[in-house]
């Protein structure tokens, strides 16, 4: 059985004037229908770059390459733009991360909403209105009807974010990506958003890549977790194995900055990383997280670190042993 | 010119383009519904303020090259001291003035939403 989406060993490359960015270097995950997929990592570490990549989204300078793409069967990276248009909306959908821009301020919500329908389906217009009326009540909108005559300014942030979801949703989609997609909302409305789209996506049996670098999110929503640093994926695993047993020293001391109910005290100090993200510009040596490491060695700095394999779909990225890994954390969380 | 070609680049990098090229849409409508309509609009506006410019400008170029005109009538009228015709082009020149303004202004309502006031 061949996964929804499967991207191995992808790359994207941003000439610079100081340099090339290698935003992202060698990253593989997939995603199956019905499962959510989860990307996380501090801001910066590339997640937006590699889902952009795989829908060809990327701003025009970028460039992207990867071993191999496929999507729903088919070789993506063998497809051109114009095939590309045509999966686009139809078989992957996107929510972006800023609701506020994402929107075109010149058009009614009822006429975006509609044209995600009528680019892919010999549907007509009143049809295409239906299943927009349909689908922002689904996403919790009260009076659809009436809505689809709004423009975008005149809706709250919350209300946008889930016309964007419904906008993906348009022509159920088997597989949706979401960048972030609670990250400009406030606390209450991303708590109804997520539940939202969990919802739906049970209901749709689609396959969700959520990117987020929230991992309270990520224990909530996700089935599986890919950790990224600096363009690399440095831990991945089911999530409830990763939650419980983080290897990676970078996965260890993000899973120490959460405070625990009953565990952290009031008033205690909550874990930060240490050092800050290594640029991206030009080639590295050694480990990405070398220079923030807690158990940094001489191998670290010059041999070439790639990810150790424990059972299926449960990766890591460190010299150190698992044993070694799951020792340092027990240590540290004792102390 | 130069101002739609930097708008229209503008316009072509924000969220809402790549939005829309999330829904597949092709490149026809990705230009010209989506981006075009948002990169007219400050076109709009200095296209008419131009015009009020020009309009000062016609007195000046009508006067050098002594083109029998509004402007050439004016500056003559004013020479001459006949004030009647002086009050009369201004009248006519300022009507003409708030109405293309009121165009302007009635366009760009019709193309922006968001300064649409009910
Ligand atoms: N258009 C661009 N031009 C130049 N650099 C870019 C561009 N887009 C992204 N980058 C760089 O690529 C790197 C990865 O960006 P990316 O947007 O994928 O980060 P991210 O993980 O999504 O972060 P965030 O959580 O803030 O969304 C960053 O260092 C960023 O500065
Ligand atoms: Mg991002």
């Amino acid at each position: 059985m061949n996964a929804l989406l499967e991207v191995k060993d992808l790359y994207v490359d941003i000439p610079l004037a100081a340099g090339v960015l290698h935003a992202v270097r060698g990253v593989d995950f997939s995603v199956d229908r019905g499962q959510t997929l989860s990307l996380v990592g501090e801001s910066g570490c590339g997640k937006s770059l590699s889902v952009l990549a795989v829908m060809n989204l990327l701003p025009k300078k970028a460039k992207w390459y990867a071993d191999t793409i496929t999507f729903d069967g088919q070789e993506m990276d063998k497809v051109r733009e114009r095939q590309m248009a045509n999966i686009r909306g139809s078989k992957m959908a996107m929510i972006f991360q800023e609701p506020m821009t994402a929107l075109n301020p010149c058009y009614t919500i009822g006429n975006q909403l509609e044209e995600a329908l009528l680019r892919h389906k010999p549907v007509s217009r009143n049809e295409a209105r239906d299943r927009a009326v349909f689908l922002l009540e689904k996403v919790g909108i009260t009076a659809a009807g009436s809505r689809l005559k709004q423009y975008p300014h005149q809706l709250s942030g919350g209300l946008r974010q889930r016309v964007m979801i419904a906008m993906g949703l348009m022509c159920d989609p088997p597989l949706i990506i979401a960048d972030e997609p609670t990250t400009a909302l406030d606390v209450t409305i991303q708590a109804q958003i997520l539940a939202l789209l969990a919802s739906l996506q049970k209901e749709f049996d689609m396959g969700m890549i959520l990117i987020t670098h929230d991992l309270g999110v990520v224990a909530r929503m996700a089935d599986y977790v890919a950790v990224m640093y600096c363009g690399q994926v440095v831990e991945t695993g089911r999530a409830t194995e990763l939650f419980e047993n983080p290897l990676h020293p970078y996965t260890q001391g993000l899973l120490r900055c959460i405070p625990v109910p009953g565990k952290t005290k009031p008033g205690e100090h909550l874990g930060s990383i240490p050092g800050i993200v290594p640029t991206p510009i030009g080639k590295q040596k050694g480990c990405v997280f070398q220079n923030r490491c807690t158990y940094v060695f001489n191998d670290c700095t010059s041999a070439k670190v790639g990810l150790t394999r424990i059972s299926a779909g449960r990766e890591y990225r460190c010299l150190l042993s698992p044993e070694v890994c799951r020792q340092n954390m027990n240590e540290s969380q004792s102390t | 010119m130069r101002l739609t070609r930097t708008g229209m680049m503008e316009v072509l990098a924000s969220d809402y383009i790549r939005t829309a090229r999330s829904k597949g849409l092709r490149p026809g409508p990705v230009l010209f519904k989506h981006a075009l309509r948002n990169a007219i609009i400050p076109v709009v506006s200095l296209a008419f303020v131009l015009f009020g410019y020009m309009l000062g400008g016609a007195f000046v170029i009508e006067y050098v090259f002594a083109v029998n005109g509004v402007g050439f009538l004016a500056v003559r009228s004013i020479e001459r001291a006949d004030l009647p015709v002086v009050q009369a082009i201004i009248l006519l020149l300022s009507v003409i003035y708030v109405t293309m303004t009121l165009l302007s202004d009635i366009l760009n309502a019709y193309l922006d939403p968001r300064i649409r006031v009910k």
